[in-house]
């Protein structure tokens, strides 16, 4: 289990919710906490629409501190924070005033988490065969004899 | 059919039941009553001489007669009524329902006309100032009333009628009422960016349920650093939005649409 998982998986203590899952500021799927069902594929469009959602209601520079999205059944809260959303799944009977302050605890945990990720170097790149031959060496090479304006160079 | 001042419809028999009398009582209350009932009646309202009749079925109005025409607008008329009786009748049903609005955003409008025909009532003596104060600024231009789902707390400080009212008003910046095309069906303040931010906001909204296998959108509610923003999504797919100042109480409106 991540640590980012690990920091969603505190969210189900509070009764009503489902699941949740966290997006960068740009969508991409960082990490989440719901059933198998939930596939990471469909976090591509999902995160990409929250992300334009966000992107939408902060158009005019005021920019989007959290939202709640009710449905017929469910609840998507949703909060924004320095590095990215995070977005609880809930029934409609959730203690908001426990979620409030789970959701605050768990920003600020996942907050080091992303930083983590976003800021660690690339994993080392281990050199790769190469399919292609070596170019041909012209001048100087063994075995080539070395020539100047046709006549054959000593030495 | 639109019914004269005082006509009777032909169609209409009167049908076993409590009459009573609603002078000093609201027809609010009828219209709760009834939607709460869940059952299929017709109403015969009388208020001097005009009469009107709303059809109540699965709890909603679907059908309302009255002087001024048929549907929403007849219901509204006869909502807006002071005084009358009222009885259960056996009245011609209608091929088709003729309302699609739910049964609290007809009373909120009707609350909301009550209250801007009583501000058509208020006559400012020159020279003297007017009942209401007045922003010192120009107010934001008005493309249209809000006709529908605009709680009766939102109207413009000149047609504030209730004093529990007042400190909302001063928090509500802009509203706007969108058909299912996003067309602008009436707007308070400056709606412009509203509107749009309202019909897409709303629409990805549904998308993101959809993908999380959560349908029906209700509303969407968002705290913003300088204001709020509620989107609401009505059963006939039109589409209210308001923006508020950042500490304003929702709550109230919340509650007004059942949230």
């Amino acid at each position: 289990m991540t640590g980012i998982t690990r920091a969603l998986s505190a969210l189900r203590d509070v009764a009503g919710v489902h699941g949740s899952f966290v997006l960068r500021l740009s969508g991409e799927l960082m990490g989440k906490d719901l059933p198998a069902v939930f596939h990471d594929e469909l976090f591509i469009e999902v995160g990409a629409r929250l992300s334009r959602f966000v992107e939408t209601m902060a158009a005019d520079g005021d920019e989007v501190a959290s939202a709640l999205l009710r449905f017929d059944e469910h609840r998507l809260y949703v909060t924004r924070f320095d590095h990215g959303l995070l977005a609880v799944i809930t029934g409609h009977e959730v203690n908001t005033a426990a979620l409030r302050m789970a959701l605050t605890l768990t920003t600020r945990r996942l907050e080091p988490e992303l930083v983590a990720l976003l800021t660690s170097p690339p994993p080392p790149v281990t050199p790769t065969p190469s399919t292609t031959p070596p170019p041909v060496s012209v001048a100087g090479s063994h075995g080539v004899p070395r020539t100047y304006r046709g006549r054959l160079l000593s030495g | 059919m639109p019914l004269a001042s005082g006509e009777d419809s032909p169609n209409t028999m009167r049908e076993s039941g409590f009459r009573a009398n609603l002078k000093g009582a609201n027809l609010a209350d009828l219209v709760q009553m009834e939607c709460l009932s869940g059952n299929e009646r017709v109403i015969r309202i009388s208020s001097g001489t005009d009469v009107g009749y709303l059809f109540f079925r699965g709890g909603q109005i679907v059908h309302a007669v009255a002087r001024r025409g048929v549907g929403e607008t007849a219901a509204l008329e006869i909502l807006r009524w002071n005084d009358g009786t009222f009885e259960p009748c056996s009245a011609a049903w209608p091929d088709r329902d003729s309302i699609g609005s739910n049964w609290q955003n007809l009373l909120l409008l009707a609350a909301q006309h009550k209250d801007e025909s009583s501000r058509r009532n208020l006559v400012a003596f020159p020279g003297a100032r007017s009942a209401v104060p007045r922003p010192s600024s120009p107010p934001p231009p008005v493309v249209a009333p809000i006709p529908s789902s605009m709680p009766a707390s939102f109207k413009s400080e000149a047609s504030v009628s209730t004093e529990t009212a007042a400190p909302m008003l001063a928090q509500v910046r802009a509203a706007v009422r969108l058909d299912q095309n996003g067309n602008v069906m009436s707007a308070k303040g400056d709606a412009s960016e509203l509107s749009q931010v309202a019909a897409y906001a709303a629409r990805l909204a549904e998308l993101v349920g959809d993908g999380l296998g959560m349908l029906g959108l209700v509303s969407v509610e968002v705290t913003q650093q300088r204001s709020r923003t509620l989107i609401y999504k009505e059963k006939s797919g039109s589409t209210f939005a308001l923006s508020a100042s950042p500490d304003a109480d929702l709550s109230q409106v919340r509650e007004r649409l059942g949230l």
